[in-house]
């Protein structure tokens, strides 16, 4: 963490002022400054190393409810100050009402300073072009049906500084990286893919955690695996996710949901189900911020909130949405902060370009009294899904559509034949319903989120769990 | 000369000797206004601008190492960082026998008109106006519209400048506008859907505000409720989106680098008969009506239509220079890069089918009976450029006696994109260029196994 400030609280202050000088009930200042590494290496060759440094503010003035927002690459006090009145614009807008500007608050350090900032993320490039090799070299020596190996990693170090009209001014520093090996074989079903994939809230230190040769092989068994492929059925059927597998599920089709702009706006089946059952017993879903080197944790939100904890769903009841800070909107002068009760750390901002939202950090559901093994044990014919892909889904009535990437038949309490890639089909709401039996093994996976346009890492995760009746579409079966 | 050229061959002087060095500079402004429920609920505008360096650096021979580096800002001792971070970026990567930047190949680049100055010159209380007008007509549009989530309108003004070492100087300037609504439509027994549509244009007199309201409404409508459809191989009609989207992924099939590194199902099939015999498709980014057109590819070389169908046969694939050297063939001037922080890749920029039948009324009166699908659930996890396979689950309704009748949901797609392109009965002329680097055009294809599901 470098040592100087990226915006000192008093320019903040100033800057915020211009922002609010034709008027507006609250006013924030996002600064950021983002360095970020990448390598890929694809037919036995390294290239496309690349770096990217992105640096600039952007500046948010709510006006009688109106949003006006501007940004700029110019960290200059006159570039600030620009960008400071460009975004008042919108107190000025036709038909509006006039509000009297709210006094500045000169903001004050809104979380003690941290102690010990992070290394940055980067490691050097010849320890980045080593590992490209080596997972390379393994996954090529699998199999002779491997028909191509592509390798990649990225990181990135971000400082950011966050400070508004309602005293607020945070700092953070933020790294995160990624490793990722994909394998192509070719057989019988044609070209078949398999991938392992790292992502975490971690600096250079990735290389002492992550064992890149087994990464490899697990990719290129995953490939081989599909060779023997048989197309899924189509049906419902039973399903159970393995222990992290599935856990974008959840974000996707019951997580959006939960998300309080979403609530608001009507676009959500949970908002008026609050206190009222939405899951299966025994199914408790959170976001927590705060879980070590998980792809969506950090030490505050992008409104300067600290991370925490937020319970959703207890034991299947609906007990909370989560929020980011929500000026008020009558122009009173806020005092202590009182919004800060109501944000549970929740705002995400995929840059400086983009306005702040509320997203999910890590969603996932807790460890249940299960057996993994008794899970499959018990089911006599249903679908094991080891991997799930990209899906899509309807925030309003929580319909969704998930490709499985790695999924196997289950019979009689075995798991035996690996099948093509297929779709699941369902409604949050379903399957959470649906869900009947949890295993105690809690895991996380990476996943990109994206929403309004704006894409953010986030860790998602659950036990391996059983759902009664999910419908796979497959080909003809 | 545009003070972007400027700043990108001011910095070719940071080259050293035995390297090539490629300065591509963008700058973009774009404003955004969403409305909702009568009143603005946010107003962006926006300045972002960049540098991308490629640095090649030859160690004698014909090999090469490519080092990459970008920035969001334009100062000259940020562009001196960046081209310092790129040639080390290069010293590091091991040698591509055919890396390179483009050189000039001698063809003139068309006359485009793809700038309006109607973009920059209208006040952005009028572009308020708009969308709050966008907004009010389609709550007052149709009496099924149940909310109007929101309504936007959106510009952009966008420049790039390009200069290498080689002695390309290229640049370009585009604007774009659009209004697009997203609307909740409802039906009886409580049931809601939504639809979204948009008008685009160069510019801003070009834009419509009844359309998107309408078609909007009409695209909710026509799939509230809905029920199954048999199992079974059926004649599916495409709608213009959905096309868009299938033909999207056989345009990254016929991507030279996917073709390399054999993750295209077309690989080694030039000169094969790889669709049906009516099928002619090209990519032709110097029709000025295409989103993605424009006077140059992102290495600078001269836009140019592509013949990639040619009577159902494959004649070619879309390169950049690299995968045309690599395949010892021409570049197509197929190069794209997202915005200055990324390198150039071969992609198709505006891709179309020839046109076989009038009007998506004439194909539907053909078909008789079949199934109309609106819009893919799951198609990006669901269609695989590497093998063809797709499995998607569909909204849409059922083709009875040549026209649209009762919603469809809840059934499955299951077929292969090679598949689809050797059973296409018809293409129809109702090319539109909402966005992006494919025409929306509504297509016929026989046999298409329906994944059907009892209706619930």
């Amino acid at each position: 963490m470098p040592q100087s400030q990226l915006i000192p609280p008093e320019l903040a202050a100033d800057v915020l002022k211009t922002a609010l000088h034709r008027g507006g009930e609250f006013a924030d200042l996002y600064a950021e400054e983002r360095w970020s590494t990448g390598a890929v290496l694809e037919a036995g060759t390294v290239g496309k190393l690349s770096s990217g440094q992105r640096r600039g503010a952007g500046v948010r003035v709510i006006s009688g409810g109106a949003t006006g927002f501007a940004y700029t690459a110019d960290l200059s006090e006159r570039g600030l100050h620009a960008l400071a009145r460009a975004a008042s614009a919108i107190a000025d807008r036709p038909g509006s009402a006039v509000t009297e500007p709210v006094p500045v608050t000169v903001p004050v350090l809104g979380a003690p300073p941290r102690q010990e900032w992070p290394e940055p993320a980067q490691s050097s490039r010849k320890v980045k072009i080593e590992r490209l090799r080596y997972a390379d070299d393994v996954a090529r020596g699998v199999s002779p049906a491997i028909a191509g190996v592509h390798v990649s990693y990225g990181d990135s170090s971000r400082r950011l500084t966050v400070a508004n009209s309602a005293g607020t001014y945070a700092e953070d520093f933020q790294v995160r990286n990624r490793f990722n090996v994909t394998c192509i074989v070719r057989g019988d079903t044609g070209l078949q893919t398999g991938y392992e994939r790292f992502v975490r809230t971690v600096g250079s230190e990735i290389f002492d955690q992550i064992d890149v040769a087994d990464m490899a092989r697990g990719a290129a068994r995953h490939a081989l695996t599909k060779l023997n492929a048989a197309p899924a059925p189509s049906g419902e059927y039973v399903v159970v996710l393995a222990a992290g597998s599935g856990g974008i599920l959840f974000h996707e089709a019951c997580g959006h949901g939960l998300e309080a702009d979403n609530v608001q706006r009507g676009q959500s089946v949970y908002a008026s189900k609050l206190d009222t059952p939405v899951a299966g017993p025994g199914v408790t879903f959170v976001d927590d911020g705060t879980v070590p080197q998980a792809c969506g944790s950090s030490r505050i939100d992008d409104d300067g909130a600290a991370t925490r904890r937020t319970t959703l769903i207890e034991d299947g009841r609906l007990v909370g949405f989560m929020r980011k800070l929500e000026p008020l909107r009558d122009g009173a002068v806020p005092t202590g902060n009182p919004r800060w009760q109501r944000s549970t750390g929740n705002c995400r901002r995929q840059s400086y370009q983009h306005l702040p939202l509320v997203r999910m950090t890590n969603t996932f559901i807790l460890p249940g009294p299960e057996d993994r093994a008794e899970l499959i044990g018990q089911t006599r014919r249903g679908i094991y899904i080891a991997k799930l892909g990209g899906g899509q889904v309807n925030v309003a009535t929580g319909e969704f559509v998930f490709g499985t990437t790695e999924a196997y038949l289950i019979e009689n309490g075995q798991v035996t034949r690996p099948l093509l890639d297929t779709n699941l089909l369902g409604s949050g709401p379903e399957a959470l319903s649906g869900i009947d039996a949890i295993a105690g093994d809690l895991d996380m996976a990476w996943g990109a989120c994206d929403k309004d346009g704006q894409r953010v890492s986030v860790g998602c995760g659950q036990p391996s769990l059983r759902i009664r009746g999910l419908t796979v579409g497959g080909h003809a079966g | 000369m545009s003070d972007l050229m400027t700043v990108a061959t001011d910095a070719l002087r940071l080259a050293r000797h035995g390297e090539e060095v490629e300065i591509f500079v963008s700058r973009r402004y774009q404003t955004r206004v969403r409305a909702r429920q009568g009143t603005i609920d946010s107003v962006i505008s926006a300045e972002s601008i960049g540098v991308g360096v490629r640095v090649v650096a030859r160690n004698g021979g014909g090999e090469g190492t490519v080092g990459f580096a970008w920035a969001d800002s334009i100062g000259p001792d940020v562009i001196e960082t960046v081209v310092g971070e790129a040639r080390e970026n290069a010293r590091f990567s091991m040698p591509e026998p055919c890396a390179g930047i483009a050189s000039p190949d001698g063809v003139s680049p068309a006359e485009l008109v793809t700038w309006q100055g109607d973009v920059g010159g209208t006040p952005v209380a009028a572009k308020i106006a708009l969308a709050l007008e966008l907004e009010r007509r389609a709550r007052a549009g149709d009496q099924r519209i149940s909310a109007v989530p929101y309504a936007e309108y959106h510009d952009s003004q966008s420049e790039t400048a390009l200069a290498t070492t080689t002695g390309i100087r290229s640049a370009t300037a585009r604007t774009s506008a659009a209004l697009s609504v997203t609307i909740v439509a409802a039906g009886s027994g409580g049931v809601t859907h939504s639809g979204s549509a948009t008008s685009t244009a160069r510019g801003v007199a070009g834009l419509d505000v009844d359309a998107p309201p309408a078609e909007a409404v009409a695209r909710a409508v026509r799939v509230l409720g809905g029920g199954g459809f048999p199992a079974g191989p059926a004649i599916v009609v495409f709608d213009p989106r959905v096309t868009a989207t299938i033909m999207s992924a056989v345009g990254g099939a016929l991507r030279g680098d996917a073709v390399i590194r054999t993750r295209s199902m077309f690989a080694g099939r030039l000169g094969e008969k790889i669709a049906a015999a009516a099928i002619d498709l090209t990519d032709d980014p110097t029709d000025s009506l295409a989103s993605g057109s424009g006077p140059c590819d992102d290495e600078g070389l001269a836009s140019r239509p592509v013949s990639l169908i040619a009577a159902g046969v494959l004649s070619s694939y879309v390169h950049d220079t690299v995968s045309a050297r690599q395949m010892g063939t021409q570049s197509t001037a197929s190069a794209v890069r997202a915005g200055f922080s990324g390198t150039p890749v071969p992609k198709c920029r505006a891709l179309r089918l020839r046109p076989t039948a009038d009007s998506q009324a004439a194909i539907l009166a053909d078909v008789g009976s079949g199934l109309y699908v609106q819009s893919l659930l799951g198609a990006r996890s669901g269609i695989s450029s590497i093998n063809g396979d797709f499995s998607v689950a569909i909204e849409g309704c059922e083709i009875s006696g040549g026209s649209l009748g009762r919603p469809v949901r809840g059934v499955t797609l299951a077929s292969n994109l090679a598949e689809v392109l050797r059973q296409v009965r018809a293409v129809g002329d109702d090319i539109r260029w909402p966005a992006g680097a494919v025409a929306h055009q509504t297509i016929a294809v026989d046999g298409i196994y329906v994944g059907g599901s009892e209706p619930r």
